[in-house]
């Protein structure tokens, strides 16, 4: 398959997306768009910065792919043709096929190990010092260490061929002496010591075949753990739905999701899965968004909302027309940014990897002093015997693959379980560093409120009704580009209001506007604007002071020269603001409201909330400052932002976190993305990661907890005063524990509340 | 050998100018172009013949007005 797919179409209408190599800003990908939808036989062409591709429908009787890619040549772009494209489900079945293999022949070699190895160990175990019994030994076990146990064996021989020593070196070194030693005793016993004739020298065959069933068995274990460990992504990837009915030239049809294109008007009925995103063009319904966002109220969906792939549809039937296909779905940006976040290192990791580097090493010398201690000190017959066994189980119980584990298991589990919440952590770092957040600066608008200004109050004088009020301020504003009159128009539209035409229409810049409506005279402005006009403000302002600390925006209504009524507009909170914010203080979290109104609906918006530390009247240039004066201070600072106007501080601070409009997942900028657009994220991804560096920390504390008890206990320093000497298989089985309990542990953080 | 000097405000970054340069680099006559992104400028070496309108036009195919 070309890196460049083709999904014909239908005679005239065909889809190609390519790769574009080259850009280096958001203004390239729009020149590139320019350029291709100006070239003849393009119909739409959509060039994704983020993403590097360009989606282009076109006609194939006018134009083909080779055109196509020199319209992006002429523009001075690449087109990438080499490289199969990587899309999340080709690297899952890869990663899955992966996985099903090494399952397998580990479960082969197991198997070999357990049939062969059992009567190995019986015999062994039971002390069955016949020769025969020797003999026996030696035929059943080499099979296992040669096909059982291969690969210890070839890893250890490929790490010693570029100078290395791994895990393979201790297990391989541990076993293949333990297995020669046993040759030599068993052919040559009159080398090892000469007893008598009848009895046969002692061997270790049950001590190397154990060791490996064991190893093999704790591999698959992990194996096991460990592919529960990538669920998240998993059922993300199910989510998607695999067909969609969309409604072309007039036909329904169902297609593949694949061959969706954009502005497709697809249809989706009620307990249907939504294919792509896209925008509500009729019908209504709610839907369940929850596999996205983590909230689990259904959310209604009208005409214009926006509506996501893989989201479920609820009650009624509607129609949209998609806007986001392909690789550019919400879903697939969210598991794009998973699978990069899973991969990725956390500091801490480091730790881990100097002492594993270190760790092999110091085990090889421990072993030798060991073995040597023994054959000094030891003045037993068996003393080559005692010295071989504690050698082999200080080389076994000292594997440090459970240090391995620590840090990655964790780190996989716990970016998925943020994913499952709707919590987007770009990678290991943010994750790590997020929980040692002592200041979180939450920006205003759009962050703790709504950002959409919404009417509140609506008082009439004398004979005049809400409604009839508001047709009228409505039909006056609709041509009016202010914010407020924006909030005027869309609510009395939402009220089904039918607005009138104005029959002349006049914009005092920062005064208001004056038209006539159904012949009647309407002001709609300030203050001042009124009195200029000598409107008697007597009536507005007796209702005024009341609003004095409500950080409301005010608009006066007067018709025919006479004050009509007062419409209050404001930004209000997010519902679950007030809630977040508590829950961070909770936390011992220093919480700041950051905003570039003015003190006093700064000081509003902060008393509602609930936050005592207000920064107020900051032009948006002078976030970033703000967020570096704390961090002069040693205050680890996040900062909360929707992305639009706070991208440096959101830079700037220790933990960027954007709040998502479920559109844009602005991941750029930011290390921490909150699909769900409420703060309470917030304080959910800082105690996830706080769960998930504990976790990391238990990790790392089991894994160094076993080898600084296990080694001294296997070397035997317990043996001169309680005759307590480790036996290689116990070893071996405490060795596979400890990677079972480190997975099983990060495991754990699934189930941690957040 | 001349140089001339226009200005395309849509020159945003790195990218733009290395397809400012891949547009027009190779064009008959021109030697060198640099771009300085900051002043949204382009400056071309050029031979007496090259047509300025010509280059003016192969910018405007890439994708760069220019209100020279």
């Amino acid at each position: 398959m070309s890196d460049v797919k083709d999904v014909i179409q239908g005679s005239n209408i065909s889809s190609i997306t390519m790769p574009i190599k080259g850009m280096f800003c958001a203004a390239c990908a729009t020149r590139i768009e320019k350029n291709l939808k100006r070239s003849e036989g393009v119909s739409s062409a959509n060039v994704n910065f983020a993403t590097n591709d360009a989606a282009i429908i076109f006609d194939p009787t006018l134009t083909d792919k080779g055109k196509l890619i020199d319209v992006v040549r002429d523009s001075g772009y690449d087109v990438h043709e080499t490289a199969q494209a990587e899309t999340p489900e080709n690297r899952m079945d890869w990663e899955q096929k992966e996985r099903e293999t090494e399952k397998r022949v580990l479960k082969s070699k197991l198997l070999v190990g357990l049939v062969l190895g059992t009567p190995v160990v019986v015999l062994g175990m039971l002390h069955i010092h016949a020769k025969w019994s020797g003999w026996v030994q030696m035929l059943l076990t080499t099979p296992i260490l040669f096909y059982s146990g291969r690969h210890f064996y070839s890893g250890a021989w490929n790490s010693l061929k570029h100078r290395a020593a791994d895990m393979n070196t201790l297990i391989a070194l541990g076993t293949g002496s333990a297995y020669i030693y046993s040759l030599f005793a068993t052919i040559f016993p009159n080398l090892i010591h000469s007893h008598s004739e009848q009895k046969m020298t002692p061997v270790y065959f049950e001590a190397a075949t154990a060791i490996i069933i064991l190893l093999l068995l704790g591999k698959l274990l992990e194996a096991r753990a460990r592919a529960q460990t990538g669920d998240a992504i998993r059922s993300l990837m199910t989510l998607q739905a695999r067909t969609a009915r969309v409604l072309r030239h007039g036909v329904e049809q169902d297609v593949p999701i694949e061959s969706v294109i954009y502005e497709d008007t697809v249809i989706v009925r009620p307990g249907e899965k939504i294919p792509v995103d896209g925008k509500v063009i009729s019908g209504e319904s709610s839907v369940d968004e929850s596999m996205l966002t983590g909230e689990s109220l259904p959310v209604l969906k009208k005409p214009g909302d926006e509506v996501f792939g893989a989201t479920m549809n609820k009650t009624g039937a509607f129609q949209f027309s998609a806007t986001k296909v392909g690789a550019d779905t919400a879903l697939r940006q969210i598991i794009r940014l998973v699978q990069s976040a899973q991969g990725s290192k956390a500091p801490i990791q480091r730790v881990a990897d100097i002492v594993s580097g270190i760790f092999v090493p110091i085990v090889l010398v421990i072993a030798i002093i060991t073995f040597f201690a023994w054959m000094l000190l030891s003045s037993s017959d068996l003393r080559l015997q005692e010295a071989l066994t504690a050698f082999v189980s200080v080389l076994i119980i000292a594997c440090p693959c459970a240090l391995g584990l620590a840090t990655p298991t964790a780190i996989i589990v716990g970016s998925g379980k943020g994913a499952a919440s709707g919590i987007l952590i770009k990678g290991g770092e943010s994750l790590e560093k997020a929980h040692r957040i002592t200041t979180v600066v939450l920006d205003k608008t759009g962050t703790i409120t709504n950002g959409k200004p919404e009417l509140t109050d609506c008082i009439t004088f004398g004979f005049w009704n809400q409604n009839t009020l508001l047709q009228l301020a409505a039909s006056a504003e609709r041509f009016s580009e202010h914010p407020l009159a924006e909030t005027i128009v869309s609510t009395a539209r939402s009220l089904s209001l039918i607005l009138s035409e104005p029959a002349s229409f006049q914009s005092y810049s920062g005064k208001g506007v004056e038209a006539m409506i159904d012949g009647k005279s309407v002001l709609i402005g300030n203050r001042t604007f009124m009195i200029d006009r000598n409107i008697a403000t007597d009536p507005f302002d007796m209702n005024m002071e009341k609003f004095n600390n409500s950080a409301k925006s005010l608009i006066l209504v007067a018709v025919d020269n006479i004050a009509a009524g007062i419409l209050a507009v404001s930004d209000t909170i997010k519902d679950h603001s007030t809630e977040a914010i508590s829950e961070l203080i909770k936390m011992d979290i220093d919480v700041i409201m950051l905003t570039g109104d003015s003190r006093s609906t700064a000081d509003t918006i902060a008393k509602q909330a609930g936050i005592r530390h207000v920064i107020a009247e900051v032009l948006p240039e002078q976030k970033l400052d703000t967020v570096r004066g704390l961090q002069t201070k040693g205050k680890i600072v996040a900062m909360v932002g929707d992305g639009i106007n706070d991208s440096p501080a959101l830079a700037q601070a220790d933990i960027g976190i954007s709040i998502g409009t479920g559109t844009d997942i602005a991941m750029e900028a930011s290390d921490i993305t909150l699909i769900r657009g409420d703060l309470r994220g917030v304080a959910s991804a800082i105690k996830l990661s706080r769960a998930t560096m504990s976790t990391i920390k238990q990790n790392l504390f089991f894994a160094f907890i076993y080898n600084v008890i296990g080694i001294p206990v296997a070397a035997g320093v317990l043996y001169p005063v309680y005759h307590i000497l480790l036996s290689p298989m116990i070893a071996s089985a405490a060795m596979a524990l400890s990677s079972v309990s480190v997975v099983t542990n990060s495991l754990r953080l699934k189930s941690v509340k957040i | 050998m001349m140089t001339t000097k226009l200005v395309s405000p849509d020159i945003e970054c790195e990218g733009c100018a290395n397809a400012i340069k891949k547009a027009i680099g190779t064009f008959p006559g021109i030697t060198d172009v640099s771009v300085d992104i900051e002043k949204k400028g382009i400056s071309i070496d050029h031979e007496q013949s090259t047509s300025i309108p010509e280059i003016i036009k192969a910018l405007d195919k890439a994708g760069f007005s220019t209100n020279n």
